[in-house]
C-alpha cells in the first residue's frame, strides 16, 4: 500500500490528460471525497498500472532508485506490495497512452422506429445537432446491421452518425453508422415500482 | 406576428387557432379579459408555448389571465410546452380527460417517466403537470371531462357574455376502453424498452361546446369516428342531454382526415352559415389534411369561411455540409423535414352585436383552404 | 477566433462505488444483451481478476476496480451508446452501491500557430505577475470549480485547461462534471446514480462542449 504523510503531497501527474479526474489527488486539506484519505489506499490508477506492468518510471521522481525502475519491469502482482512502500514514498506515474481509432462526428442524430416495411423502414429523426430540427428518414434495412436486426420495432431507438474515422494504422474513412439501443429489459422491480408509485400518484391528487 | 397586437376588448371574443405544421393550440377569449387554453405546441421561432408568446405581444400577463388549461389528450403535437403554461398560470383550472383520472394512467406515466429517454413529450408534459399539481397545487383539483358533462359556467351579469364550457365527449363507453387501452400500454417484464408508442384509435379525445351568449363554438380536437354509436362523433350527435345549440366556429377534428368525419356533423352540430379552421399534421409517412381532404371539407361547409393554419407538407431537409449530403445520397437514405413554420388563424367578433358576424385574421402561412385546392 | 474543431475528443463516464470487477467480462454483457454478440468474440480482453478488470471493444474501453468503473470512448458516434451502456449495466446489477458519477468530456484542439496557442494562456493565466518570478513563464496547467452545482444536486464542475501533450501547437481541455448522491455513507443501490446519469447525460455533455467552445472564443 502506497502511503503518504500528512504533510507530503502525493500527486500523480497529468503528463497523459486523458486521465478521470479521481487519478489527480492534493495533499490531505483537499475536500475531495474521492481521496479516500482515510485509508491511502491505492488509487484505481495506479492499481490498473501495477497489474497491467505498464508503469514506467517519471523523470520527476524526487527519490530516484535504480532498483526502482528494475523492481517495476515486473508486474506488482509478482512483487511485495511492502517493497512499494518502502522505495517509493512519492510515486509518480504515467499512465500509458493506448491508441484508439479516433471518429469525429460530422452529424448526429437520434431516431426511432415508425414502420417496417419489406426493403427500408421509417424513422423519426431528431436532428442532435440542430435541436429542433425533427425529420422522418427511409432507411434502407441494408444500412442496418444484421446484429441489430433482433432490435428492430416499432418504438425502438437508433442512433445515426455521419463522419469521419481515424483507424489506428492512420486511415481515415467516411462513414455512416446505424446503431441501435440496447438496454436491459423492463424488470419485475421496475414494474411493481411504476405500480406502487402510479398509485400514490393517484391518490394524492384530488380529481374532480 | 404580422397580426395587429391589439388585445380583444372586453365584449369580443376571439379565437384563435395556432398550427406551425405539426402541433395544435386554441386561445379563446371568452370575454371579460378571460382566457381559455386548448391544448398547446410550440411557437417555432421562439420555442415557448403559442399562448405565452401571443399574450405576452397583447401586453396581457398570462398569468392572471388564463382562466383554464385543457389538455383534450396526450399526443405529442397537442401538448408540447403545456406544463410550462400549467407553472405559469398558477390558479388556472386544469381539465383533461376522465380516462386519465385513473390510476392505470398515473402508473404509466410512472412507468415512463423513470426513464427519461424512452417518453415522448406527451407523457413528459403529463409528468410534469401532474407533479407540479401535487407538490405547488396541492390543494387544486383536476377536472375530469367526460361526455356531456357541464365543466364551467360563468356569472357574468351581461347575458351577451356569459359562458358554459361543455365537454361532449369521451362517453362512457370510450373511456372504458381507452383505460383498457392504457392498461394495455404497461410494459410487461423481460420486454424490450422501446419509446412510448401513441394508442390509436384516440379514445381519450376531449371535444368542446363553449356556449357563450347565443353563440357556441365546437372545437373537434382528435376524435374520430369508428361507426360505433357508443363513441366518437355518432355518439355525440346522437346524445339527448346535450345542449341543442348549433355552432358557428368549427374546429375540424383530426386534421381533416376522413376517420374523423361525419355527415351529420355538418348538419346537425353546425349552424347554417359557419366558420370552420383546422391544423395540419405531418408524422412518418401520413399528412394530413390531403387534398381529396380539402375538397370533401369544402363540399361539406358551403361557404368559403374554412382556413387552415399552415401548409400539409413536407419541405426540403435544410442543407448541411457537403461532406454529410453525399454520405446521406450515397447511402440511398432519404430524408424530409416537417414543416414547422408559423401559422395563426384569429377570429374575432363582437359577443353584443347581431348577427354574430366574424372578423378573420390570418398570419405566416395561414391561408383559405380554397388557395390549395 | 475561427472555429475549431476538436483533433481528439473523448467522453468518459466514471461511477465510484463497491464493485466486484470479474463481473465484467464481454461474456457477460452480451448474454445480458447490452452488446453485440459478434462485440463479445472480438472484444480486447486486458485482465479479469478479483481485482481488476479491462477490457476494450472497437468504440470503448471499460475499466473496472474494486471501487472505480471507467467507460470511455473516443468516437462521438458512441457517446451516447457509452451512456446507455453505463445506464444497462447497473440497472441489471441494481444492488451495487453507486456513490458518485463523474460525466467528463475532453477534447484536444490544434492552434493556428504558437502565437495563438501563447494568446489562450495569457489570457486564462496572465504571465505578467510572473515574468519578474521566472525567466520564461508559461501556464501548465488551469483548474477551475463551480463548487455548487447550478442544477442544485450535489457535485460540482471543474475545468482543466493545458497546452496539449498529443499536439503541438495545442491545447487541451478537461470538463469533469461531478455528481454524488445525497448520503454516499448510506447508499445500497446503483438507483440515485442511475437517475443522475440519465436525467443529466444530455445537459452534462451539452454544457462541457458550450464551455470548451466559450473558451475557445475568447482567443
Amino acid at each position: 500500500m502506497i502511503t503518504a504523510t500528512s504533510n507530503q503531497t502525493v500527486a500523480i501527474k497529468k503528463h497523459k490528460p486523458d486521465f478521470d479526474e479521481f487519478s489527480l489527488i492534493e495533499n490531505e486539506n483537499t475536500p475531495e471525497v474521492l481521496l479516500d484519505l482515510e485509508h491511502f489506499g491505492l488509487l484505481p490508477d495506479e492499481t490498473i498500472n501495477a497489474y497491467l506492468g505498464k508503469i514506467k518510471r517519471n523523470p520527476e521522481i524526487v527519490n530516484t532508485n535504480l532498483s526502482f525502475e528494475s523492481k517495476y519491469r515486473i508486474t506488482a502482482l509478482e512483487q511485495e506490495q511492502e517493497e512499494l512502500r518502502k522505495d517509493f514514498p512519492i510515486p509518480l506515474f504515467e499512465r500509458p497512452i493506448e491508441k484508439k481509432d479516433m471518429f469525429l462526428s460530422l452529424q448526429k442524430w437520434e431516431g426511432y422506429v415508425l414502420e417496417i416495411n419489406k426493403d427500408n423502414i421509417i424513422a423519426q429523426l431528431i436532428d442532435l445537432n440542430l435541436l429542433g430540427n425533427k425529420e422522418i428518414a427511409e432507411i434502407p434495412k441494408q444500412e442496418i446491421s444484421s446484429s441489430d436486426f433482433d432490435l428492430l420495432r416499432e418504438g425502438a431507438v437508433f442512433y445515426w452518425t455521419i463522419g469521419y474515422r481515424d483507424s489506428t494504422s492512420g486511415q481515415r474513412e467516411r462513414v455512416s453508422t446505424i446503431r441501435f439501443r440496447r438496454l436491459p429489459m423492463w424488470t419485475e422491480k421496475e414494474i411493481l415500482r411504476a405500480k406502487e408509485s402510479g398509485e400514490r400518484l393517484f391518490k394524492e391528487l384530488i380529481w374532480d | 406576428m404580422g397580426l395587429s397586437n391589439s388585445p380583444p376588448q372586453d365584449n369580443e371574443i376571439e379565437v384563435s387557432v395556432f398550427g406551425p405544421g405539426f402541433g395544435e393550440c386554441i386561445l379563446i377569449h371568452l370575454g371579460n379579459k378571460e382566457w381559455l387554453v386548448v391544448d398547446s405546441c410550440l411557437d417555432p421561432e421562439h420555442k415557448e408555448p403559442y399562448p405565452l408568446i401571443y399574450l405576452n405581444k397583447l401586453g396581457i400577463d398570462p398569468k392572471y389571465s388564463i382562466k383554464y388549461i385543457l389538455a383534450t389528450h396526450w399526443h405529442d403535437d397537442h401538448i408540447r410546452g403545456l406544463s410550462r403554461i400549467v407553472e405559469v398560470c398558477k390558479d388556472a383550472e386544469f381539465i383533461c380527460s376522465s380516462a386519465f383520472g385513473k390510476k392505470e394512467f398515473t402508473t404509466l406515466v410512472d412507468a415512463y417517466s423513470k426513464h427519461t429517454m424512452l417518453q415522448d413529450s406527451g407523457i413528459e408534459e403529463f409528468n410534469r403537470i401532474l407533479t407540479y399539481n401535487l407538490l405547488r397545487r396541492p390543494k387544486k383539483s383536476i377536472k375530469l371531462a367526460s361526455g356531456d358533462r357541464p365543466l364551467y359556467t360563468s356569472n357574468n351579469s351581461c347575458p351577451d357574455l356569459r359562458y358554459s364550457i361543455y365537454s361532449l365527449s369521451p362517453s362512457d363507453h370510450a373511456m372504458l376502453n381507452a383505460v383498457l387501452d392504457i392498461a394495455r400500454l404497461l410494459p410487461e417484464a423481460k420486454t424490450t424498452k422501446i419509446r412510448f408508442p401513441n394508442i390509436q384509435p384516440n379514445n381519450t379525445c376531449v371535444v368542446l361546446l363553449i356556449i357563450i351568449g347565443e353563440l357556441a363554438l365546437l372545437l373537434g380536437a382528435d376524435l374520430e369516428e369508428m361507426g360505433d354509436p357508443n363513441m366518437g362523433w355518432m355518439n355525440i350527435i346522437a346524445s339527448q342531454t346535450r345542449p341543442a345549440i348549433k355552432a358557428i366556429l368549427y374546429k375540424i377534428s383530426h386534421h381533416g382526415s376522413p376517420n374523423a368525419d361525419h355527415q351529420d356533423i355538418w348538419t346537425s352540430l353546425l349552424d347554417g352559415y359557419f366558420h370552420a379552421v383546422l391544423t395540419p399534421f405531418t408524422h412518418g409517412n401520413v399528412y394530413l389534411p390531403r387534398e381529396t381532404d380539402l375538397r370533401r371539407i369544402k363540399a361539406n361547409t358551403g361557404t368559403n369561411e374554412t382556413y387552415i393554419t399552415s401548409l400539409p407538407r413536407w419541405i426540403r431537409p435544410i442543407t448541411r455540409n457537403s461532406t454529410v449530403e453525399r454520405t446521406i445520397r450515397e447511402s440511398g437514405i432519404k430524408l424530409m423535414r416537417y414543416n414547422n413554420s408559423h401559422g395563426h388563424v384569429r377570429f374575432r367578433l363582437n359577443a353584443k352585436a347581431r348577427p354574430y358576424t366574424w372578423h378573420v385574421d390570418l398570419d405566416g402561412q395561414a391561408t383559405n383552404i380554397e388557395n390549395l385546392i | 477566433m475561427p472555429e475549431h474543431k476538436a483533433k481528439i475528443q473523448e467522453a468518459n463516464i466514471v461511477i465510484r462505488g463497491n464493485f466486484n470487477p470479474q463481473i465484467f467480462q464481454p461474456y457477460w454483457f452480451g448474454i445480458q444483451g447490452l452488446i453485440r454478440k459478434e462485440e463479445v468474440n472480438d472484444a480486447n480482453v486486458k485482465i479479469i481478476h478479483p481485482d481488476i478488470a479491462s477490457f476494450s471493444l472497437g468504440w470503448m474501453v471499460l475499466e473496472v476496480t474494486r471501487d472505480r468503473f471507467l467507460l470511455s470512448t473516443s468516437q462521438d458516434a458512441y457517446t451516447e451508446v457509452t451512456r446507455d451502456l453505463a445506464l444497462g449495466t447497473f440497472t441489471v446489477l441494481e444492488h451495487t452501491p453507486l456513490k458518485y458519477l463523474g460525466v467528463n468530456v475532453s477534447k484536444h484542439f490544434e492552434m493556428i500557430n504558437e502565437e495563438q496557442w501563447h494568446a489562450l494562456g495569457d489570457i486564462l493565466a496572465p504571465k505578467g505577475i510572473w515574468k519578474d518570478l521566472f525567466h520564461k513563464p508559461g501556464m501548465r496547467s488551469l483548474t477551475m470549480e463551480e463548487s455548487s452545482r447550478p442544477d442544485g444536486l450535489k457535485g460540482y464542475t471543474r475545468v482543466t485547461v493545458e497546452p496539449s501533450v498529443k499536439i503541438h501547437p495545442g491545447v487541451y481541455f478537461l470538463v469533469n462534471d461531478h455528481y454524488s448522491v445525497k448520503d454516499p455513507e448510506s447508499v445500497t443501490g446503483a438507483e440515485e446514480i442511475l437517475a443522475i446519469l440519465e436525467s443529466e447525460w444530455y445537459g452534462s455533455v451539452k454544457r462541457s462542449n458550450t464551455i470548451i467552445d466559450s473558451l475557445l472564443e475568447v482567443i
